[in-house]
């Protein structure tokens, strides 16, 4: 965990530099005693205080810090099932309003359930098709929110 | 003194309003939804209420917050069905009930255990939300001396609370604390009109409350399930004797019932001590007073009902803080102050003064919704004994699919769904690095109050350190040291009854085996 919480604190110093520099470019209000900018450059610098607190409280091994950190390597099969189930939900999303709800969510369900590891093919054809009917149903009809439809938009 | 006395009719009408079939209807399915997921070891009440409150926006306040506290009510019995049956506590406040839940299941009583635990938790339950009735009056009459000043080191004693409980470390809490308020101030500065870091226009109004919240427990908690290989469960469903306890058994356990709602109630109104401490505390405090010490951890059921009347009687005593000072005592309730803030109540002091009716309803809505689960559990325990062994394949892309029309919901915007991914992504590396979530979310519902209070007060009392001036600043201030200070000493005891449950349940288990 030592390494690991080493970067977070360095990504986090950096964040923390980025929004303290970024307050500078915010407009100056006159007869303001606190302006738009105090409160967001005062976190930053308390952001970047406890971030280097973090950094200097793991240089050293302690009882802590010795566990080894989980870690993001794509070597690791699971590893990469996350990845692809995530650039799974981030397409899925982005195809929503073009393709439509109904249409684009059977074959994400398919996939997610597929990468989680079932083969049941059958079972997850059904229950694919079936939960986003039943979710857009209960949000047309009992909440009166349509989701995006697509190509199926004639239908609404 | 005229708010010190209770105001009776106010009391039995808003008690009243509860019982209204709607209400009772949507309590009814919270707490289903509640059992359902608190039994489900890796889903948690937190995430459930996350998932239904877009659900609630259809509907009026009070059957929306009442279906939410079905939620959180039946979640927190829920947590006990796994904890017994298969070792692993559903929600975190059932860590307790494992010591002896689980000996007794393997001791072949697991159906007693069950029955014990449900009577407990409806009792432990219904006297923490009587107890936070009566205390109400009182709360209201010191409302009345906040200012500025006040609710500034309010939102830092709120803050500093969620900081030192969550999480082992104490710097990665503070560093979620700063990170939630920093990314609080994205947006739309109402005191100026001026836009601040990020110009999306969806990012206007500041980040948006549920998207964010979604995405941090539940989005985030999907991508976790990806990111291991699923074991199969090889719990066989347990055979249940009864559902209900004999009443030998309610004799025994009676004590460490009463106790565990007293003790619960006044831990969960300590904002930042949860179910969990509760619970650890009633179970040594029933140890420490039994004639027979040594049997505690190795089945009895005094330690099921000390465990589990304690963490439902701590929800009671956690909506005390959250609705009277705005300060949410963990992610549960903190996620409900969300919900609330959506239907137009802004809890804090004034919610004391101007909406005490809402109050009693909230509290009223507990007590059904403790009924609720008790029906529920009565009529389903064997049900949910099987849920346990529910195919996650199917039910976390289905998470993931309500999560994002969760997040559309609300603006119908695509940008919140986008936003909600985000969020996600965060959670999971938060999560998996060892970054608590809740002080990111608190943050999130304190930052505004935090930064607009400040400001406010420097403007009309020209300086911030006369603040330290106003008694209420300055004991919110103490409170605030006390409660960072008190954190690191909690956290060295947690992780010791830790060591000592871990050694409770292999010497369990290895008796077990012989």
């Amino acid at each position: 965990m030592k390494k690991a919480n080493l970067v977070s604190a360095i990504i986090g110093m950096a964040f923390s530099l980025i929004c303290f520099l970024d307050t500078f470019t915010f407009k100056k209000f006159k007869n303001v005693p606190v302006g738009p900018e105090v409160f967001p450059r005062a976190l930053a610098v308390a952001l970047f205080i406890c971030c280097l607190a973090l950094l200097l409280t793991n240089l050293h091994t302690t009882e802590e810090n010795k566990d080894p950190a989980p870690t993001l390597s794509l070597k690791d099969t699971y590893m990469r099932h996350a990845l692809l189930a995530t650039l799974v939900m981030v397409v899925y999303a982005m195809l929503w309003e073009p393709v439509g709800f109904l249409i684009v969510s059977p074959f994400a369900l398919f996939a997610l359930i597929y990468l989680m590891g079932k083969r049941n093919w059958g079972k997850m054809a059904v229950v694919s098709v079936i939960v986003p009917i039943v979710a857009w149903g209960v949000f047309r009809y009992l909440l009166g929110i349509t989701l995006p439809m697509g190509f199926l938009d004639f239908l609404v | 003194m005229q708010h010190m006395a209770i105001d009776w009719s106010l009391l039995l009408s808003s008690y009243g309003s509860v019982l209204d079939p709607m209400v009772v209807l949507y309590v009814f399915l919270g707490a289903i939804g509640g059992v359902l997921i608190g039994s489900i070891p890796g889903l948690t009440a937190t995430m459930g209420i996350a998932l239904l409150v877009p659900f609630t926006f259809g509907l009026e306040f009070l059957p929306g917050v009442a279906m939410l506290l079905g939620i959180f009510c039946g979640g927190m019995y829920g947590g006990s069905i796994a904890a017994i049956l298969i070792h692993t506590p559903g929600t975190p406040a059932a860590a307790a009930t494992v010591l002896d839940g689980y000996p007794m299941a393997q001791k072949g009583e697991a159906g007693r255990a069950l029955s014990i635990a449900l009577f407990a938790s409806f009792c432990g339950g219904i006297i923490g939300a009587l107890l936070m009735t009566f205390l109400a009056p009182p709360i209201s009459t010191l409302a009345l001396k906040f200012g500025p000043g006040e609710f500034f080191m309010l939102a830092m004693f709120g803050l500093s609370v969620i900081i030192s409980i969550s999480g082992k470390s104490l710097v990665k809490g503070l560093i979620m604390g700063v990170f939630g308020l920093l990314i609080c101030t994205v947006g739309m500065d109402k005191s100026c009109a001026y836009i601040r870091f990020l110009k999306f226009q969806g990012l206007y109004d500041g980040i948006p409350f549920i998207p964010a919240l979604i995405g941090l427990f539940a989005v985030s908690e999907v991508i976790a399930n990806f990111d291991h290989q699923i074991v199969k469960s090889n719990v066989k469903a347990a055979r249940i004797t009864h559902v209900w306890p004999s009443l030998d058994d309610q004799k025994r356990v009676a004590k460490a019932v009463i106790m565990g709602g007293l003790i619960g109630a006044f831990i969960g109104a300590i904002p930042g001590a949860g179910g969990d401490i509760a619970a650890f505390v009633n179970y040594s405090e029933q140890k420490r007073e039994s004639k027979h010490p040594e049997l505690f951890g190795t089945g009895v059921p005094e330690g099921v009902a000390a465990s589990e009347s304690a963490n439902n009687g701590c929800s009671g005593g956690a909506m005390i803080p959250m609705l009277s000072l705005g300060v949410p005592g963990d992610s549960n309730t903190a996620v409900l102050m969300g919900a609330f803030i959506i239907h137009g109540f802004q809890p804090g002091p004034m919610m004391y003064v101007e909406h005490l009716d809402i109050v009693y309803q909230v509290f009223a809505a507990m007590i059904v919704a403790n009924i609720a689960f008790l029906i529920v559990g009565l009529l389903g325990i064997r049900l949910f004994a099987k849920v346990i062994t529910i195919q996650r394949y199917f039910l976390i892309p289905c998470i993931l699919l309500l999560s994002l029309v969760g997040a559309y919901a609300i603006n119908q915007s695509m940008f919140d769904v986008f936003l909600c991914l985000v969020f996600g992504v965060l959670g999971y590396l938060f999560q998996r690095y060892g970054f608590p979530l809740s002080p990111i979310l608190l943050a999130l519902i304190l930052g505004p109050m935090c930064e607009q209070n400040l400001r406010r007060y420097v403007q009309i009392n020209d300086g911030f350190f006369s603040m330290f001036t106003r008694p209420i600043c300055l004991i919110f201030f103490a409170l605030a040291l006390i409660s960072l200070y008190s954190a690191l000493r909690n956290q060295k005891l947690i992780k010791e009854r830790e060591a000592e449950a871990e050694a409770n349940a292999a010497r369990a288990d290895s008796d077990a085996r012989q």
